[in-house]
C-alpha cells in the first residue's frame, strides 16, 4: 500500500507535469503562467516571464539595443529548458555562427523578406497548437511596411493565441502592438567594445511591465 | 499453391487507369506508332456496343461513334500498370513473376494464412488481393491453382476470382486454343473436330506426337494438371510516380486538385502495402506552351497518409501562376521507411505531428522550402556556412550548458549585404554612404582577413572591419573583390 508521502509527491509531480489536468483536489491560487526568457531583470519583473496566450512586445528603439541579444538570450534558455522557438525572422537577420549548434537544434527557423510575409506565416503558426512560443522580429523590416499593419491584425492574433494557447513575443523598433499583455523596453546601449564582451558580460537593461491580466490566467487563479 | 493476376485488355486498362470512369463511356484505343494507318487495338463496351470493332481505323471507329475518345497507347502507362500490379501483389507474396505484360504469377507456398489451402480461404484471399487492385484503377481476373499453369488457365479462362479444385475438368473444359497452338496445328485440330482440350486429351499421346511432331508435346506439357515450373521471381520496382495527360488544357485548380487527390490516394495505397512512407513529392506540372513547372514538396515527417499529401499539394497548387494552361501532370513520391518511435509520456515535444508538418508544408508553400527549417552548421569555414534541415524536435537532448564565454556577441546579418560606397584612407574605411548608413566613421577596428576554397572553384575571401557611425551604428564592413558591402550590424 503507497503511504501518504507517496501520493502527496505523486500529485505533485503530476501537478507539474500536467498542470491542466484535474486531480480532483481542490484548486489553488497559483502564480500566472509563463515562459521564461532567461534574462533575470525581465523574469522578475513579468513574474516569471512571457505570458502564456498573450502577445508580449520588445521594444527596441534604435542601434545597438540588444534585441538580438535578447532572442539569442531566449533561444538558448529554452533549449537548455528542452523546448523549442519559432522565430519569424522578418528581416531574415539571424546570425547563426553566433549560436551553438545544440541551441540551433531547437529552432524553427522561418526566414521572411518582408513585414506581410512575417505577418502571413504568423498567422499559420498561430492556428498550430504545437507552436509554444513565437517570435516575430520586426525590428529590421522597414518603417513603411510597419504603418501598414492594422490594428485589427492584433486582435485577431490575439484571439488565435487564446484558442491555441501560443505565445508570441514581437520585437518592433517602436510601440506597435496593442493590446499586449506585457511590454518590455530595451534601455542598452551596445558599441564597438561590446564586440570584445562575451554574451553573459553585456550590459543589457530592460525594463518589463505586465500590462494585461489574461483572461486564462484569471480562469488558473480562479 | 499458385495464383496468376491477368488484366485483360491490358493496354487499354493502362491507359484507363487513372481515370476509371471512362469505362462506363466509348473509348477506342490506337497504337500511333503502329505502321501505316493506326486501328483501334481495344475499346470499352460501351464503344463494342456502339459498333466499334477492333481492327478499324480511328475515322471507321468515329462514323461508327460519333462520341466515341480516341486514346493512344502509351507504352510509359503499360510500365507504370505493370509497376502496380507487382506493387500490390508483393503486398500479398514475396515470390512473384512477372509473367508477360498484364499478367503476374504469385508462389503462394508458405503464406502461413493460406495454411491450410481450402478453397473457403484462398477465394477469400483472391478476393482481397483483387479489392486492392480494383481500388488501384485496375480490373483483374484472379487465378489460383495448383501449378503455375492451371493458374494461369483460371485467370484467363475462369470468373473473375477462380479457384481450381477440379484441375482435371477444368483443363478438359477449356477451348483448345488455351494451350496456344501455332496457326497450322490449330487449323488442323479444328478439321479434327476437335474444341476442347478434354478432346484433345482423349486421344492417344503417341499417335498425337506422330501426326503433329514435337509441338504435339508441347501442348500435352500445357494441358498438364502436375507440371510447374520454377518462377523467375521479380522485385516490384520502387517507384512511385502517376501521371496523366489531359484531353482539354486545364486553367482552373479544381481538376488538377481531383486527379492529383485519386494519385495521391493509389500511391498511399501503395506505400502502405510496401511498408514504406513519402519523405518528398516532386510535382510537374506540362504546360501548353511547352515549359514546365516543376516543383519539390519536402515533407517534414514521412508519412503515407493521403490527406496529409493532399492538403500540402493543394497549399503549393494555391500559390502557382503561369501563363498557359496545364496538359498533363506527374505526381512522384520520394519514400522512405517510415520512422518507428516511442514516446515517452512526458516527452512528446509535439502536441500533433501532423499537424506541425501540415503547418510547415503551408509555409514553405508560402514562402519556398528553402526557407523555413532548422539551421544546421556545416562543418566549413565562412559566414553563413549552415544549411536549413527538417525540423526533427522529438528526442533532442536540452541543451546542456551555454558556452557565452567562448562566443562574440550575437549581430544582425543584413541579407543581401548592402552594397555601400566606403571612402579610405591609407586602406582604412572613414566615410560610408549606403540605405542603412551615411556619414563619418567614429571608430574603425580591422582588418580582419579571412579566405576559403582556395584550393578549389568558388575560392573566396574578405576583408572584414567593424565601424561606428556617428549615430552610434555598429556595422560590419566586408570588403571583396566586387567592392564594400555591410554584412552585419549589432544590435
Amino acid at each position: 500500500m503507497p503511504n501518504d508521502t507517496q501520493i502527496i509527491e505523486l500529485r505533485r509531480f503530476l501537478a507539474e507535469r500536467l498542470p491542466r489536468a484535474r486531480l480532483g483536489i481542490a484548486p489553488r491560487r497559483t502564480a500566472p503562467d509563463t515562459l521564461a526568457t532567461g534574462i533575470e531583470a525581465v523574469d522578475q519583473a513579468l513574474v516569471g516571464g512571457l505570458p502564456k496566450g498573450g502577445f508580449t512586445e520588445l521594444i527596441a528603439p534604435g542601434e545597438g539595443s540588444g534585441s538580438a541579444q535578447f532572442l539569442h538570450a531566449l533561444l538558448r534558455h529554452t533549449a537548455a529548458a528542452g523546448r523549442f522557438l519559432t522565430l519569424v525572422d522578418g528581416a531574415d537577420s539571424l546570425d547563426v555562427d553566433a549560436l551553438e549548434p545544440e541551441a540551433l537544434a531547437h529552432l524553427l527557423w522561418i526566414r521572411c523578406r518582408s513585414t506581410a510575409e512575417a505577418l502571413q506565416t504568423t498567422d499559420l503558426l498561430l492556428r498550430d497548437r504545437n507552436i509554444a512560443l513565437v517570435v516575430l522580429d520586426l525590428k529590421l523590416n522597414p518603417a513603411h511596411e510597419l504603418r501598414r499593419i492594422q490594428g485589427t491584425l492584433w486582435y485577431r492574433f490575439g484571439r488565435l493565441m487564446e484558442q491555441q494557447g501560443g505565445t508570441v513575443l514581437v520585437v518592433t523598433p517602436h510601440p506597435l502592438v496593442s493590446g499586449a499583455a506585457a511590454r518590455i523596453v530595451s534601455r542598452t546601449r551596445l558599441d564597438h567594445r561590446d564586440l570584445e564582451r562575451s554574451p553573459g558580460a553585456l550590459d543589457l537593461r530592460f525594463e518589463a511591465e505586465r500590462r494585461r491580466i489574461l483572461e486564462a490566467d484569471f480562469q488558473r487563479t480562479a | 499453391m499458385y495464383a496468376a493476376l491477368h488484366l485483360p485488355r491490358f493496354p487499354l486498362q493502362a491507359v484507363l487507369r487513372p481515370a476509371p470512369d471512362l469505362w462506363e463511356q466509348p473509348v477506342a484505343l490506337v497504337d500511333p506508332r503502329a505502321r501505316g494507318t493506326p486501328v483501334v487495338l481495344e475499346a470499352t463496351q460501351p464503344a463494342l456496343e456502339s459498333g466499334v470493332e477492333r481492327g478499324q481505323t480511328a475515322t471507321q471507329a468515329l462514323a461508327r461513334c460519333a462520341g466515341v475518345r480516341i486514346r493512344h497507347r502509351d507504352p510509359s502507362s503499360e510500365t507504370a500498370a505493370t509497376d502496380v500490379l507487382l506493387q500490390c501483389a508483393y503486398g500479398f507474396s514475396p515470390h512473384l513473376e512477372s509473367t508477360a505484360p498484364g499478367l503476374c504469377t504469385m508462389d503462394l507456398r508458405g503464406l502461413s494464412r493460406l495454411q491450410p489451402p481450402e478453397p473457403a480461404t484462398l477465394q477469400a484471399w483472391a478476393g482481397e488481393l483483387r479489392a486492392v487492385l480494383l481500388a488501384q484503377g485496375l480490373r483483374p481476373r484472379i487465378g489460383v491453382g495448383a501449378t503455375p499453369n492451371l493458374a494461369r488457365h483460371a485467370a484467363l479462362f475462369g470468373e473473375e476470382v477462380h479457384v481450381v479444385t477440379d484441375a482435371t475438368g477444368f483443363v478438359a473444359s477449356l477451348p483448345v486454343s488455351a494451350l496456344e497452338p501455332s496457326s497450322d496445328t490449330a487449323r488442323i485440330l479444328a478439321g479434327w473436330g476437335l474444341r476442347t482440350v478434354g478432346d484433345l486429351l482423349a486421344l492417344d499421346p503417341a499417335e498425337l506426337a506422330d501426326r503433329l511432331g514435337l509441338e504435339a508435346i508441347g501442348l500435352l506439357a500445357a494441358a498438364s494438371t502436375r507440371t510447374t515450373r520454377p518462377l523467375n521471381t521479380v522485385r516490384p520496382p520502387e517507384v512511385w510516380t502517376e501521371s496523366w495527360d489531359f484531353e482539354d488544357p486545364v486553367e482552373t485548380l479544381e481538376p488538377l486538385l481531383f486527379l492529383l487527390n485519386r494519385f495521391t490516394g493509389s500511391l498511399c495505397a501503395r506505400l502502405a502495402l510496401g511498408a514504406r512512407a513519402a519523405e518528398a513529392m516532386d510535382l510537374s506540372l506540362r504546360l501548353e506552351s511547352g515549359a514546365r513547372l516543376d516543383r519539390r514538396l519536402a515533407i517534414p515527417e514521412p508519412t503515407r497518409d493521403p490527406a496529409v499529401l493532399q492538403r500540402l499539394l493543394a497549399t503549393h497548387l494555391e500559390t502557382v501562376r503561369s501563363e498557359s494552361a496545364v496538359v498533363g501532370l506527374r505526381l512522384t513520391l520520394e519514400t522512405t521507411v517510415p520512422a518507428q518511435r516511442q514516446f515517452g509520456l512526458f516527452e512528446t515535444t509535439l502536441k500533433d505531428p501532423r499537424q506541425f508538418q501540415e503547418t510547415l508544408g503551408r509555409i514553405a508553400a508560402l514562402l519556398g522550402p528553402d526557407r523555413v527549417g532548422t539551421p544546421v552548421k556545416l562543418p566549413r569555414h565562412g559566414v553563413d556556412a549552415f544549411r536549413l534541415a527538417p525540423p526533427e524536435f522529438e528526442g533532442i537532448p536540452p541543451l546542456a550548458q551555454p558556452r557565452p564565454a567562448l562566443q562574440a556577441p550575437g549581430l544582425r546579418r543584413l541579407r543581401p549585404a548592402p552594397a555601400a560606397t566606403v571612402e579610405a584612407v591609407e586602406g582604412r574605411p572613414v566615410s560610408i554612404r549606403c540605405p542603412i548608413a551615411q556619414g563619418r566613421l567614429v571608430v574603425t577596428l580591422g582588418p580582419w582577413r579571412a579566405s576559403g576554397r582556395w584550393w578549389e572553384s568558388g575560392a573566396w575571401h574578405r576583408e572584414e572591419w567593424d565601424a561606428t557611425t556617428l549615430r552610434g551604428q555598429v556595422l560590419r564592413l566586408v570588403r571583396q573583390p566586387e567592392g564594400w558591402t555591410v554584412d552585419a550590424l549589432l544590435d
